[in-house]
């Protein structure tokens, strides 16, 4: 390891539209583990207070490759907010997953994903996809691996309350299809983060009926939708990282 | 973040945007650049060093080293050549706008037309009283090293430069003319402040009110209000 940090501006075509991310290559290494990082709506691929940026970096440092991209709609990439859909993003996320395939530096057996608020939903139906392919092609057996292509989720502060109303009602409809059978095949381990305050217990309930044995839960104070202090913003990222380089292991 | 007009004929004008306090240049930037491009005009974006993807730590930030950030990158833009070096204009949001102010006054004679979008000018009362924004005390600061505001490490570079800035004086080089634009439901930076910076500049500034608008001009129809004016304002001033 050591060496500069690589951060290379990357871009792709999805549905027609250009998306534009941040690629993080720990420098000379191959066969590394990759996290994909889903900001969530109205927000960017650095997100509030930069926390995905120090999180790449700091991954970066230990090994660990990741991807931070805006949405279609967001940030530097195509499209307008309002253009911007459950179904768009969830097409962003799959081009992104692909994406990630491609990359030969990448262990293809050792991809996380980390989705925030209301992204969350849209890291779970993701890998709960990749299950679904696997078990209809017949590898159910490379699925209880964790060899799916999603090994590990993070989800913070999860959430299906946006301020624009009918993302909302998008979010809550895809909670209602989140499928417990696929979600407990989905991924091998599951991290939730979520802040004392927050109204979200209902919704967290619900993923822990998904993931069952396989979702812990971390209850931070002051964390939310935003960071609201130094200390929390240290405890997040000292968990998460923890957690990425335990199921993420060095091969 | 580079926007280049496609079918521009000869050298364009630029407009340099400056983001604000913890914002990053994606913040409302790409949408008014995009426009901009549209009706001929180029635009350079980028994140000061500590915020967004650049380097450094948000902790050393202070308007000093933004200037210095800000004052590069208007070298970089006059070294471009598609850019018309006569018609160069800076864009500031919130602190963006302080510092848009600060870097006019340094090189007057480079700048054509300067935009201020609810410029943060209230940080100088706020530090002379002991706080940053409505409730962070930053009077221990010097033993403390940071402030924690919202999650993010504030340094004592920032209050130090703060406490010794003079809004005017700093400005006041600057002679060409400056749009103000400002929502009066902003409660951030209440527009109070810009309407005194615009009486300060009198035939020099032109000061429009977004009725109703917030400090991050969160509803759709303000935001467009926000972009119509810019252009017209800088179409006006860079002549096309």
């Amino acid at each position: 390891m050591g060496g500069d940090l690589v951060q290379t501006a990357i871009e792709w075509s999805s549905n027609g539209h250009t998306l534009r991310g941040m690629l993080h290559q720990p420098d000379g290494l191959s066969n590394v583990p990759l996290v994909i990082l889903f900001h969530e709506y109205g927000a960017t691929k650095t997100e509030n207070k930069f926390i995905y940026v120090e999180l790449s970096r700091i991954l970066e440092q230990k090994g660990i490759a990741s991807i931070r991209f805006d949405f279609f709609g967001s940030g530097e990439s195509d499209g307008e907010l309002q253009q911007k859909s459950f179904a768009s993003d969830m097409v962003c996320a799959r081009d992104i997953l692909s994406y990630a395939h491609t990359l030969s530096f990448v262990d293809q057996e050792r991809i996380a994903i980390v989705g925030k608020g209301s992204s969350c939903l849209i890291a779970s139906q993701l890998s709960a996809e990749m299950s679904a392919d696997a078990k209809a092609e017949g590898s159910v057996e490379l699925s209880a691996e964790g060899k799916t292509g999603v090994k590990a989720l993070v989800l913070l502060s999860p959430t299906v309350k946006t301020w624009n109303e009918q993302y909302s009602l998008e979010l809550q409809a895809a909670e209602l299809e989140l499928d417990v059978d696929r979600g407990e095949l989905a991924v091998r381990a599951v991290s939730l983060i979520a802040g004392e305050k927050e109204d979200n217990k209902g919704l967290i309930e619900r993923y822990q009926k998904l993931y069952q044995q396989q979702l812990s839960l971390c209850t931070i104070a002051d964390v939310s939708q935003v960071v609201e202090t130094v200390n929390s913003r240290e405890q997040m990222m000292e968990h998460i990282v923890a957690f990425l380089e335990n199921h993420l292991p060095r091969g | 973040m580079q926007h280049i007009p496609e079918h521009a004929a000869g050298k364009v004008p630029v407009v340099i945007m400056f983001h604000g306090f913890t914002a990053t240049m994606s913040f409302m930037f790409v949408e008014l650049s995009r426009l901009l491009e549209s009706v001929g005009i180029a635009s350079v974006r980028f994140d000061f060093a500590g915020s967004g993807e650049s380097d450094g730590e948000f902790i050393d930030m202070s308007i000093a080293s933004e200037v210095h950030d800000g004052l590069q990158v208007l070298d970089y833009v006059k070294t471009l050549d598609y850019v018309d070096k006569d018609r160069i204009a800076l864009l500031g949001v919130s602190l963006g706008g302080v510092i848009a102010s600060f870097a006019a006054g340094q090189r007057a004679k480079d700048i054509r037309a300067l935009c201020l979008i609810c410029p943060a000018f209230i940080f100088s009362e706020h530090l002379k009283q002991g706080t940053m924004g409505h409730y962070t005390d930053i009077t221990r600061i010097n033993e403390t090293q940071f402030v924690d505001m919202g999650g993010i490490k504030l340094g004592k570079a920032f209050v130090n430069d703060g406490l010794l800035r003079d809004i005017y004086k700093e400005s006041a080089p600057y002679q060409n003319k400056i749009l103000i634009m400002h929502g009066d439901a902003d409660v951030d930076v209440p527009i109070r402040v810009s309407e005194e910076y615009a009486k300060a500049y009198q035939d020099q500034a032109q000061f429009h009110v977004v009725q109703g608008a917030d400090h991050i001009f969160m509803n759709p129809v303000h935001k467009q209000e926000l972009f119509d004016k810019t252009v017209e304002f800088l179409t006006e001033q860079f002549q096309l």
